[in-house]
């Protein structure tokens, strides 16, 4: 009984205001573009993505609001969001340009990238664009840490064997 | 030496980084004074009410008028018919258009 009401005073200290949680929502946008961007690797999935990702994070302020790691919880709503989003549109992307230094490379990636599954397409942008730890990305897939080792190297072969083909 | 394809994906995602976010997400919305975003339901409401009160008073006001007139229009014609002359408005034929073969009557304009 002590503990919960610990738990739940530290849930109040930690609560944010309207204000904040609105400015925490407004100034994440570019990082919440480039993300579904990297997972999507297509511009008009990724906005659409985004902007869904905004309506449930709207929906859900008072979590948002009471969220230890608010950064986690948004990256969580962006990568379902972004999976979900993959999983109704046909695998492979069309050809337009959402960052190219070097067009054809970024063309030959993106097309690679649209034959791996959405799972896989999340977890390699988890790894390597967001650069985070094995228990990050357990906690934004929803699995356990043991199993990100496994999908992890499981995304990496299937990205390296469809860049061959 | 060939070079690892994941390689390509990191410098994919080194772009992705900067990649310029669309207008549809940087744009703000207007943000009103408290006073004007107050006006607008306020208005509403107020031209409702007069909307609806516009709507229960006017039947009441030209039902009366509207009656009485009907009922002298059709007395009138009533009482031409019984007495079979025509009525004094309206339009008179100024050529015979009855049927005339049988004994019908005839209208001299």
């Amino acid at each position: 009984m002590q503990i919960s009401l610990a738990a739940r005073l530290n849930q109040a200290i930690a609560m944010r205001t309207r204000a904040e949680v609105d400015a925490l929502l407004r100034d994440s946008r570019p990082w919440l573009y480039r993300l579904a961007l990297a997972i999507t690797a297509r511009t008009e999935i990724a906005e659409d993505v985004v902007q869904e990702a905004l309506v449930r994070a709207a929906r859900s302020r008072d979590k948002l609001a009471s969220a230890a790691e608010p950064r986690a919880w948004l990256r969580t709503v962006v990568v379902r969001c972004a999976i979900t989003a993959l999983a109704k549109v046909p695998a492979e992307p069309q050809a337009d340009r959402p960052c190219d230094a070097d067009p054809t490379e970024a063309l030959a990636v993106r097309h690679t990238l649209g034959r791996l599954n959405p799972a896989d397409q999340a977890i390699l942008a988890l790894a390597h664009f967001e650069e985070l730890s094995y228990a990050e990305i357990g906690q934004a897939l929803d699995i356990p840490v043991g199993t990100v080792a496994s999908r992890l190297h499981a995304a990496r072969e299937a990205f390296r064997k469809e860049w061959r083909k | 030496m060939s070079t690892d394809p994941l390689d390509h994906l990191k410098s994919f995602y080194d772009d992705c980084r900067t990649a310029p976010v669309p207008e549809s997400l940087t744009s703000q919305p207007v943000k009103l004074p408290w006073w004007l975003r107050l006006s607008v339901p306020i208005a509403g409401l107020t031209l409702g009410g007069l909307l609806a009160l516009l709507l229960i008073a006017m039947p009441n006001q030209a039902s009366p008028g509207a009656g009485a007139d009907a009922a002298r229009a059709l007395s009138k014609l009533q009482i031409d018919m019984a007495t079979h002359q025509p009525a004094e408005e309206g339009p008179v034929p100024s050529e015979p258009h009855a049927d005339t073969r049988r004994g019908g009557r005839q209208w001299i304009g």
